[in-house]
């Protein structure tokens, strides 16, 4: 599987997304319950070939630092209109980012 | 006004049209434009509603209206759009039977062998009927927006993009996922689904999924399964 698109469900949790490995493009966006933990977060790590993803439109108040490690190919973020008020600075390690999006996602430092 | 039909059709090249409700004096250059391009492709129109208001003029929603078409006609158009494929050059492989509102397929459909792309998008069925696996070169088939409930009677021995957008399906049944082990991508957008069945793991070629704007509380667990 290298595209899934489950935008617009009910998706809590990130269960299972460590069985993706192949995955390349993964839309999320707007989920009304998403709860984005440590936990999950850590999942993304098994992700090496995650080149898009998209997490707009889910209330999120932060995103785990752990989240953005291990996501080496990835070139596409989608952050934006959630209620982040900060973007870990692991962002910086993305060294394949092309486009970062976290407009209106209440950035006040 | 069955000048104005005749003339449209004269304009516009559109010799099967069924219905025009013209309603307007007459059509001005730029809207004559859009009409052309609008009609390029189509070998038929159920019903033509046009009004000559800037503000009305939504080329979607304006033109086609097939909520209310007599069933009786649609079959006959989609039996001329059929035989017109017929009767074109043998290399054609594709057929397009979309936005008829159509609740059942022709029976001459099922001998068109050869296709290999087949557009049913915009239709109302419900089901597929047996004869329909016979069609077993295709590769390309859009469903999309129509009101399947249940998924049977594809064909399977080479289909790669199945279009499933806009039906109403709960649930994907088991032995759909064990026959249709060719598919690519598939698109399951705006359904009832809640969840896959585990055998969706056969699918593995399956390259594309789309699930948006279903019902799913998590990610779906078959999806996994490595490739080879």
């Amino acid at each position: 599987m290298a595209v899934l698109e489950l935008s617009l469900n009910k998706v809590r949790d990130l269960d299972r997304l460590e069985k993706l490995t192949r995955l390349e493009e993964l839309y999320l966006h707007d989920q009304s319950q998403l709860m984005l933990d440590e936990d999950g977060a850590a999942k993304f790590a098994c992700l090496p070939y995650l080149e898009v993803l998209d997490l707009s439109k889910n209330g999120l108040y932060e995103l785990p630092r752990s989240m953005l490690a291990g996501l080496t190919s990835l070139e596409e973020l989608y952050l934006q209109n959630n209620k982040l008020t900060e973007i870990p600075p692991e962002v910086c390690l993305l060294q394949n980012l092309i486009e970062l999006d976290v407009v209106s996602t209440d950035q006040r430092s | 006004m069955p000048r104005m039909i005749e003339r449209f059709k004269e304009d516009f090249g559109a010799t099967d049209l069924e219905v025009l409700e013209y309603i307007s004096e007459f059509i001005s250059g730029e809207r004559q434009q859009q009409f052309k391009f609008l009609l390029q492709g189509r070998s038929s129109l159920i019903r033509i509603k046009y009004h000559d208001d800037p503000n009305v003029f939504n080329v979607e929603d304006n033109i086609l209206e097939g909520e209310n078409v007599n069933q009786d006609e649609v079959a006959k158009v989609m039996l001329r759009r059929i035989q017109k494929h017929q009767s074109e050059a043998e290399g054609s492989r594709s057929l397009s039977l979309d936005r008829l509102h159509s609740e059942r397929l022709s029976k001459e459909l099922f001998s068109l062998a050869h296709l290999t792309e087949l557009d049913l998008s915009r239709n109302k069925l419900e089901q597929l009927p047996v004869e329909f696996a016979q069609l077993n070169q295709l590769r390309f088939l859009n469903m999309n927006s129509n009101k399947l409930r249940t998924l049977e009677n594809f064909p399977t021995l080479s289909l790669e993009v199945l279009e499933l957008a806009d039906n109403v399906l709960q649930v994907i049944p088991a032995t759909f996922c064990q026959l249709m082990t060719t598919l690519r991508s598939l698109s399951l957008e705006s359904n009832q689904l809640q969840k896959l069945p585990k055998e969706f793991a056969n699918l593995q070629k399956l390259e594309e999924l789309y699930l948006q704007s279903n019902l799913f509380a998590r990610i779906p667990s078959t999806l996994g399964k490595k490739r080879h």
